[in-house]
């Protein structure tokens, strides 16, 4: 025993050395699997005088761990005689040492877990063993032991009880435990225990229940007043037991009497206020609720208590909410509940009404937002009831009219809201987690609620809603025109709605825009205007209603007076972001009144604008302002070019914050303020763009954005060697600023268009020569940047933006520079770039298709190299942790995406190209053989057999080229088909680039080595896939991968066909002219190569009986492709 | 308190294996990403101090094993526990669903203390327990938050809660920024901008009946 003491005392000291502890801990290990460990551990667990509290924990843990041991139902072999002694000890250990003052001196932590201890015993051995579990703890704490139902008489017998309150207590922590440990949903369990809790529930139906509700009320009866911590436990474990004992024990006479007791005892009321929320909640039919809830005259009981208090008031709350609801339940429930009772449930709701309103409009949030289900479901009700066309009633209109106003008003910012200064630093972290002493989480989420209750009464009551939002909204810039507008003063200067206007207010009037806004345009979008340009006659009667087109004017005159009222002179932090988002989120407004986009642009590049005193809100503007430009691109900016860059010039200053959180490898922002001057420099390309610009204007200020990122690029470069650059993380950081500014700037440009379809790369260019000419030179600046410091990866990121954005730009001019661009970055680039890269290739190849062949085709092989060394080394190093396996399947994905983009491309040519060729088995089989049938990535193998599918239609089926493979639809074919047959189609353009003959032998020969493959490895595959274990059809992932797989069965079957495969049987290519490409295949199977293998070969191999295979094929053959999935899966849980 | 003056505070930091626990005390005493997963066997204790605008303090962290295999004395190593930290992993549904079986653990040993429930590698695209089914802190008043022990993503929020309720401070700020290593990846903005938003939907909606979308 003492040793069992030292261990634990061993184990648990931090200062222990660690040698010494690892091996108390395994001593301490072996005592609990030792089959007399228990034995040991109950006697130094029951001890006098008593070992010390650690060991005796420990000691339970091992009884504990016994009980468990003796199985769900106690019935382990030798389990029985175990419990038993068990039981005896602990009982007996309690009722001597507990019913003193020992007790109170007993560690809580002691006094807990034995309880937990004694549950566990109990659920082991009740009602079996111990059919007197309850009855034994009951009567332990002196509790007089009666049964039965409780009323007025069956209760006379607890007055005076001689109840001891630490037994008593330890009763309380015995039944909470076994709530937990039965009932507590949220607590995860077998299949087995939930049966035995089953099990035990109905036992304890029988009388037990009954006997614990008596032990219940004499606590409540006797101990109220000198123990109000027993009467709060007691009536926590009456809320827990309520929902699944009869409710009659509890709801009656003595109960009832004794709940609204307490509910004026200072002390309970609150206990006794949840309590009574979780009797109301009770899941039950209708009618018998609405008898519980006259019975109780709840509504009546809230009325007359004081919720003056705030934690009180929000207990009342919810006990109004949960009535709330169960009355709408019951009005809802049109089969249970009678006319008579939805009648009275009407009635008594029309009560309740009056009193949701105050709790709603409690000053304090918590309070206020106790009622928000019960508000949500009477809104929700009364959305029903419209939609089946029923129309409001008097009582539910005032009601309506009642809510909304103060919806609105609790809308706004409370005047003591704590804003940060303007110099604190961005806050910006978007916590997904609500911290409840976050304010502006806070008063998010309240306000979203808000805003869905008042969403929902515009919905129901459209007229009230404008009367009211709207309204409120006008007057509320009525009174900023006429009296201006405060920064610092939180109220209206003479009192709400007098004087000039204080910030809280005009927050208000902006956020209310946004909602009549929201509004409008969450259905079917927001058009202004729509009758001004629409086709003049029959546009109006076309317009979804009256109302609506009326709404959108009222918007637009809305936007128009908080535009003229002048309320962004308020600098105030919480003016400018909303303002803006206003202006750009509703931004069709600028389309019929032109005439606002000059004093918003001023007001945008003013001191609340982009200069707005706060560094929080500055960025935020910044990017509203790049939004506005990027809206109003097509509306022509070239008039407000000059001032747009002289006025954010001087905010372009790069400086590298190394002490921003991305400032070591960072992907995608995080590079502090730098990343919201990103959009400035987009704004400044978008605004130089337009073709009307003056020529020389826009050389003039492209030089003025460039100059300083050029020079202070040079400046680093030419100071140092590279590699001392590379040394130096402040100096690349700014490089990498210089070069993602640069592009940021091309960003702003329009893509140039390459028009694959014809011959010429060279469409007609958007952009005027000297634009193109200050491009190439960036473009040139970029790539000599990458090559000498690409062993940096913020540099290549850098690099791989700006020269991507460029290629968008300039199109064809800059396809010089993608060898070098990739073979750098493929070079150096580490596994996490490499999916971006494989992103960036399939966008460029999707881009310029033939064009770029040759380069693409150069690059395959190291690309490959590239993706499968990476592949090899993240496995080697053990996918263990959940990082390398995502990153491991990005991976995955990111190639087969790129190989797929290739085939879209119609550049199939490049695997046949003299240098790919010979790798082409090597390059298909890991796809074929690992990634279409590892279940694990879904995504993957559907990937994997959809480029598997492309492969076979170029090269089985098509092989020279007649039909593009981005899509294949019949009408695409047709055209196909009656092309000029001079005019190369897409892939032999491709082809003719690389210097390819389709129908040379080398091409032939390389397709052979397919087909081979083909037969010997993917059909295999298209089998293995589904039956690999881990696979499930009813997965919608797997049921895509199961689609694809029909469609590549279907693609062999049809290179197969007869007029397509050779009549030798050889891989000739035989698809001599366009012809149509569908499926079913049909014709005659015995001539059809592939049908044959399948049928007589590969199906019969697998061990399918002849007659399947044969029906197999048939199908395969005759079934459209979604008649042959179907097929395809009753096979396989047939073949399973 | 200790003969140096410094207030200590023990805190049990628990929750399923492989969720992070390591990890994150290891971010906040060396700064570094432990990359490898090596099973916790027992406890740890690191002690790991913090300044604040009213003084420093230190939370002697019992860094328990996840495992059951490796529990060693399990409840036993949350006695004179003041404050704890859950973990969960939010790529790991089970791990979610085990929650309430350590907080009840938890709370036999230690009742009342301040619990912070804390769903790790938020830097994960492929998240699986949405915002919307993380219910349980409200049910049990814990606090909540995503963080990312890879990317240093709400690192200290949960021992600044901590901190403000152990104090009784409500104002209580870490004044200097605890040493830590440059974060491993970015968090990406819009996707904590989505999370966020779910988050602040999910506060809106009635809590589920029980578990039933776990």
């Amino acid at each position: 025993m003492e040793q069992v003491e030292d261990a634990v005392r061993c184990a648990l000291d931090p200062e222990s050395a660690p040698d010494v502890k690892a091996q108390a801990t395994e001593y301490c290990e072996r005592v609990k699997k030792s089959p007399s460990g228990w034995q040991v551990c109950l006697e130094l667990f029951t001890k006098v005088p008593e070992r010390r509290p650690e060991a005796r924990l420990f000691a339970l843990q091992v009884i504990e761990a016994a009980v468990v041991d003796a199985g769900v139902r106690g019935g382990a072999s030798g389990a029985p005689e175990r419990l038993e002694t068990i039981r005896t000890v602990l009982l007996e250990f309690v009722s001597t040492q507990y019913a003193v003052s020992r007790y109170h001196a007993e560690p809580a932590f002691i006094k807990n877990t034995l309880a937990h201890t004694i549950t566990r015993l109990g659920l082991a051995m009740y009602p079996a063993q111990w059919p007197a579990f309850i009855k034994d703890m009951i009567a332990l704490a002196g509790i007089p032991d009666t049964a039965g139902p409780v009323s007025d008489e069956s209760v006379a017998g607890a007055a005076g009880a001689d109840i001891n309150p630490a037994l008593a207590d330890f009763l309380i922590k015995v039944l909470g435990s076994l709530d937990e440990e039965m009932v507590n949903r949220a607590v995860p369990r077998g299949a087995e225990e939930t049966a035995r809790n089953s099990e035990i529930k109905d036992a304890m139906r029988v009388a037990d229940v009954s006997r614990m509700a008596h032990a219940w009320y004499a606590v409540l009866r006797n101990l109220s007043g000198s123990h109000p911590d027993l009467s709060q436990g007691i009536l926590r474990l009456m809320g827990a037991y309520v929902a699944w004992i009869d409710i009659n024990l509890i709801v009656n006479q003595p109960f009832v009497r004794m709940l609204f007791e307490l509910l004026r005892a200072p002390a309970l009321r609150g206990a006794a206020c949840c309590c009574l929320v979780e009797i109301v909640g009770k899941g039950m039919r209708a009618m018998d609720k609405l008898y519980l809830l006259r019975f109780l005259g709840i509504v009546d009981v809230m009325k007359q208590l004081d919720i003056g208090d705030t934690g009180f008031g929000e207990q009342v709350g919810r006990l109004a909410n949960v009535t709330g609801i169960e009355l709408n339940a019951i009005l809802a429930d049109k089969e249970l509940a009678t006319a008579e009772a939805q009648a009275a449930a009407a009635a008594m709701l029309e009560e309740l009404q009056p009193l949701l309103l105050t709790f709603l409009s409690h000053e304090q949030s918590e309070v206020s937002s106790s009622v928000f289900l019960a508000i949500n479901d009477s809104l929700a009700a009364l959305k029903k009831a419209q939609r089946e066309g029923a129309s409001l009633s008097a009582f539910q209109q005032e009601f309506l009219a009642k809510l909304l106003p103060t919806l609105v008003d609790k809308l706004q910012y409370s005047s003591d809201y704590g804003w940060p200064s303007p110099t604190d630093a961005v806050v910006g972290d978007h916590d997904g987690s609500l911290d409840e002493d976050d304010d502006e989480a806070m008063f998010g989420e309240l306000r979203h609620s808000l805003r869905v209750f008042v969403d929902a009464i515009g919905q129901i009551a459209p007229g009230l809603y404008d009367s009211v939002v709207l309204a409120a909204a006008q007057g509320i810039f009525k009174q900023c025109a006429q009296f201006g507008v405060s920064a610092e003063q939180a109220a209206d200067e003479g009192g709400k709605g007098r004087g000039r206007l204080g910030w809280v207010r005009a927050e208000l009037g902006i956020y209310l825009t946004q909602a009549y806004g929201d509004r409008l345009s969450s259905s079917k979008g927001l058009r202004f205007g729509g009758t001004k340009h629409g086709p003049p006659n029959g546009a109006r009667a076309e317009a979804p209603a009256a109302s609506s087109s009326s709404s959108i004017d009222s918007l637009r005159d809305l936007l128009s007076m908080m535009i003229q009222s002048g309320v962004i002179s308020s600098s105030h932090p919480s003016i400018a972001p909303m303002y803006f988002e206003n202006l750009v989120r509703f931004g069709g407004y600028f389309e019929v009144q032109r005439e606002a986009v000059a004093p918003v642009l001023t007001s945008f590049l003013g001191p609340t604008g982009i200069r707005h005193p706060y560094s929080t809100v500055r960025p935020r503007i910044w990017y509203f302002l790049h939004r506005f430009v990027k809206q109003l691109h097509c509306l022509g900016l070239a008039e407000y070019a000059s001032d747009f860059v002289s006025a954010v010039a001087d905010m372009l200053k790069i400086k590298a914050d190394t002490t921003a959180a991305g400032a070591a490898a960072g992907l995608g922002g995080g590079y502090g303020l730098f990343d919201s001057q990103l959009y400035l420099f987009e704004a400044c390309g978008m605004v130089l763009a337009p073709a009307n610009l003056d020529d020389s204007t826009r050389m003039a200020l492209l030089q003025h954005l460039f100059d300083p990122l050029f020079a202070g690029a040079q400046q680093i470069m030419n100071a140092r060697p590279a590699d001392q650059v590379l040394q130096d993380p402040r100096a690349l950081l700014q490089i990498h600023h210089y070069l993602t500014a640069i592009g940021s700037v091309v960003k702003g440009f329009p893509d140039v268009r390459v028009d694959s379809k014809t011959a010429s790369a060279s469409a007609p260019h958007q952009l005027s020569p000297n634009t193109v000419q200050v491009f190439l030179k960036a473009a040139d600046m970029c790539i000599a940047i990458l090559e000498a410091l690409c062993a940096s990866q913020l540099v290549r990121e850098a690099a791989r933006f700006s020269l991507s954005r460029m290629l968008s730009v300039l199109g064809a001019e800059a396809l010089p520079y993608l060898p070098r661009l990739i073979n750098s970055l493929v070079s150096s680039c580490a596994v996490e770039e490499l999916v971006d890269l494989l992103g960036l290739l399939g966008q460029v190849v999707f881009k310029f298709k033939p064009y770029v062949a040759p380069t693409a085709s150069e690059l395959l092989l190291p690309v490959i190299s590239k993706v499968y060394g990476f592949l090899d080394q993240v496995a080697a190093n053990g996918a263990a942790g959940t990082d390398e396996a995502v990153l491991l399947q990005e991976l995955r994905k990111g190639y087969l995406t790129w190989i797929a983009a290739l085939f879209n491309s119609d550049l199939d040519g490049i695997f046949l190209a003299a240098q790919n060729a010979p790798h082409l088995v090597t390059i298909f089989r890991p796809i074929a053989a690992q990634l279409a049938v590892d279940p694990a990535s879904p995504q993957a193998q559907r990937l994997a057999f959809s480029v598997i599918f492309k492969a076979v239609q170029a090269w089985l089926v098509d092989p020279m080229g007649w039909h593009t493979l981005a899509t294949l639809t019949p009408s695409a074919a047709a055209a196909a088909a009656s092309r000029d047959p001079q005019a190369p189609a897409l892939r032999q353009a491709a082809a003719q680039a690389l210097g390819i003959a389709l129908d040379g032998g080398d091409a032939k020969a390389a397709r052979a080595q397919f087909r081979q493959f083909v037969m010997g490895t993917v059909l295999p595959a298209c089998f293995e896939a589904p039956a690999r274990p881990g696979f499930q059809v009813a997965d919608a992932q797997m049921s895509l991968v199961v689609s694809e797989i029909a469609g590549v069965l279907q693609m062999v079957l049809l290179s197969g066909a007869a007029g397509i495969a050779s009549d030798d049987g050889s891989a000739a290519a035989a698809m001599a002219a366009p012809q149509l490409l569908t499926v079913p295949v049909g014709g005659d199977l015995n001539q059809n190569q592939c049908a044959s293998y399948m049928s007589t070969a590969l199906l019969p191999e697998m061990g399918c009986p002849a007659d399947m295979a044969a029906e197999f094929v048939q199908a395969l053959a005759s079934l459209d492709q979604k008649q042959f999935k179907k097929y395809f899966v009753a096979f396989l849980a047939h073949s399973r | 308190m200790d003969d140096d003056g410094i207030p200590k505070f023990k805190l049990v930091l628990v929750g399923d294996g492989g969720t992070g626990k390591t990890t994150f005390v290891k971010r906040h005493l060396s700064g570094e990403f432990e990359k490898k997963y090596i099973a916790t066997i027992g406890v740890e204790v690191h002690p790991l101090m913090f300044t604040t605008t009213k003084g420093k303090l230190v939370f002697n962290t019992w860094d328990t094993a996840g495992q059951e295999k490796f529990g060693g004395l399990r409840d036993g190593y949350y006695i004179q526990g003041k404050c704890a930290i859950i973990m969960f992993d939010v790529t790991s549904r089970i791990t979610y669903k085990n929650v309430p079986n350590w907080h009840r653990d938890l709370v036999r040993v230690c009742e009342n203390i301040p619990i912070v429930l804390c769903g790790n590698k938020v830097d994960i695209k492929e998240r699986k327990v949405k915002a919307k089914t993380i219910t349980f802190h409200r049910k049990k008043n814990l606090q909540y938050y995503d963080i990312s022990a890879k990317s240093n993503y709400n690192g200290e929020k949960p021992f600044l809660w901590l901190a403000r309720k152990l104090t009784g401070e409500p104002d209580l700020d870490f004044v200097e920024a605890p040493a830590l290593q440059p974060p491993e990846v970015q968090i990406d903005d819009n996707l904590m901008m989505q999370y966020s938003k779910e988050m602040e939907a999910a506060a809106a909606m009635p809590l589920p009946e029980e578990e039933d979308d776990l």
